[in-house]
């Protein structure tokens, strides 16, 4: 810093009122500057904590650490940091926002910079404390706003299960996956059967209840594991690691039962509708997960030709 | 396009380097109470567009690495990268001072950053005494995780066309830890090592 000509202002008054924790130590880990914002928030005056070794006089601080920290400045002559990131605060006081908070402590950025005694060499280490709890507020809202986003792009708005692309994703996943490991992996493929009768003929809002009622008997009927996807209007499709195409046949057999037994229900009047279903199973052969919905939707062609409300597995009965 | 540095003044670079890296680790091994090896494999002109090919080429990094970065300015202007090889960091944590049970998450964050702040300080700190220049750094943070190399040093987010490295790297063998720091400096702060060396030259 430039010297100024005139006295200036009192530079001991900068230090005591700038917004911002100064704590100065000396080789001997003694207190000699502890400024208003530390005894504001430390509910310490400085008259109290100045000459105490800061260990003494703050227990609850991280002594290995804090101790290697101030050792390396003092050996090295260089600054050291520490970032709310990865270690939320290093004295533990309350923040300034009781209220809408949510965090248990001011979070702090501090840094340590060697300061040098009359004689020139390194006799004291600057702590400067940093409140940073706004925004780590900010930073944990626009990391649960972006976990919201991805969810909500990934899904299907109606029914909350995925959307197209994201069953897309997973399946590709699961195809990768048994392509390495080896193990069995089918998908259903689902069409609701003359849904565009049930729209013309009993309104659209019968139509969602319908859409809304088969997702829900599709999260009940299957494991967590199984990934399910509404790929556009009325057809569905699941995704089912570890399933060999007897296994899907009885999952969708279960499935086409329940909702037999159990129609969806729009202003206490019962919905009764069936599916149709095509199940495939992968195989070495095939090259990417393409090729197994191909066959899936070609089983489910089947299932619609021979009448509907049944389940073809591809490759069975002639299907092929 | 920046006049490569004459065979004189790389001697003197490489010299001073030199220098610096042993001052640097004698003061590394009294506080890390441990022998350690800085080992300054080259310094050179690079050009963005092969950067990362370069380090690659001297560093015998694994495939991936996780680099943290710290700016300084004042004197020089540039960049430090410390790469490490993923997982590496528990190995030296208790020399930092750092507990596995009172770290934050993900723990070897600290670790690194820790680590990449000391090595860095150093070896500036150790630079500038040479150079007579002093700097100012920016925190460390962390700059790429378990990323190839080629998208860390990746030539179109690079806001330079060439810039001077000195790499250096950083070896405890009691722990058999190693990581590279890339010393980066800007374009404009070339010209000052120039003068610098030049006067050093002098002095000879």
């Amino acid at each position: 810093m430039a010297q100024a000509v005139e006295p200036g202002p009192d530079f001991s008054a900068l230090v005591e009122n700038i917004n911002v924790g100064i704590v100065v130590v000396n080789r001997d880990h003694e207190i000699v500057c502890w400024n208003r914002f530390m005894a504001a928030h430390s509910g310490q005056p400085a008259d109290e904590v100045v000459g105490a070794n800061i260990f003494t006089a703050f227990p609850e601080l991280p002594e290995r650490w804090l101790r290697q920290k101030l050792r390396s400045v003092f050996l090295l002559g260089h600054q050291a940091f520490s970032s709310w990131e990865q270690r939320p605060y290093l004295f533990k006081f309350p923040h300034n926002r009781p209220i809408t908070g949510g965090v248990d402590a001011m979070r702090q950025d501090c840094t340590f910079f060697p300061l040098a005694d009359a004689s020139g060499e390194t006799g004291y280490v600057c702590i400067t404390i940093f409140d940073m709890t706004d925004a780590s507020i900010y930073q944990e809202r626009l990391q649960r706003t972006t976990q919201e986003l991805e969810e909500l792009s990934a899904r299907d708005r109606l029914t909350w299960l995925y959307n197209r692309g994201q069953f897309e994703t997973e399946l590709l996943a699961a195809f990768r996956h048994r392509e390495r490991h080896g193990g069995h992996l089918s998908v259903i493929l689902l069409d609701i059967d003359h849904f565009k009768t049930i729209n013309d003929h009993q309104g659209h809002d019968t139509g969602d209840a319908v859409l809304r009622h088969l997702a829900a008997c599709i999260r009940n009927r299957f494991r967590v594991s199984d990934v399910a996807g509404r790929f556009g209007g009325e057809e569905f499709a699941l995704c089912l690691p570890e399933t060999d195409a007897e296994g899907a046949r009885l999952a969708a057999q279960r499935l086409r039962q329940e909702i037999h037994d159990e129609p969806a229900v729009h202003n206490g009047m019962a919905v009764s509708f069936t599916v149709s279903m095509g199940v495939s199973e992968a195989d070495s052969g095939m090259p990417d997960p393409e090729a197994l919905m191909k066959e899936a939707d070609l089983a489910l062609y089947q299932a619609k030709e021979a009448g509907r409300d049944r389940i073809v597995v591809y490759g069975e009965n002639g299907a092929s | 396009m920046v006049e490569p540095l004459s065979e004189d003044q790389a001697d003197a670079l490489q010299e001073v380097t030199n220098i610096a890296m042993g001052r640097a680790a004698r003061s590394l091994s009294t506080l890390l109470d441990t022998f350690v090896t800085l080992a300054v494999p080259r310094v050179q002109l690079v050009d963005a567009a092969n950067a990362a090919e370069a380090v690659q080429e001297t560093a015998n990094l694994p495939d991936t690495v996780t680099a943290v970065r710290q700016a300084f300015f004042h004197g020089l202007r540039g960049e430090a990268l410390t790469l490490f090889a993923p997982g590496g960091g528990h190995n030296v944590a208790d020399l930092l001072g750092l507990d596995a049970d009172e770290l934050g998450d993900p723990p070897e964050d600290e670790i690194l950053i820790e680590t990449s702040n000391i090595l860095v300080g150093a070896i500036l700190s150790g630079l500038g005494e040479q150079l007579e220049t002093q700097f100012s750094y920016t925190p460390p943070s962390i700059f790429a995780t378990n990323t190839p190399m080629d998208r860390v040093l990746n030539p179109d987010d690079l806001e330079w066309t060439t810039a001077l490295l000195v790499e250096v790297t950083f070896t405890l063998e009691s722990r058999n830890f190693t990581c590279h720091v890339l010393v980066l400096l800007a374009e404009n702060s070339i010209a000052v090592i120039r003068q610098a060396l030049d006067r050093l030259l002098e002095e000879f």
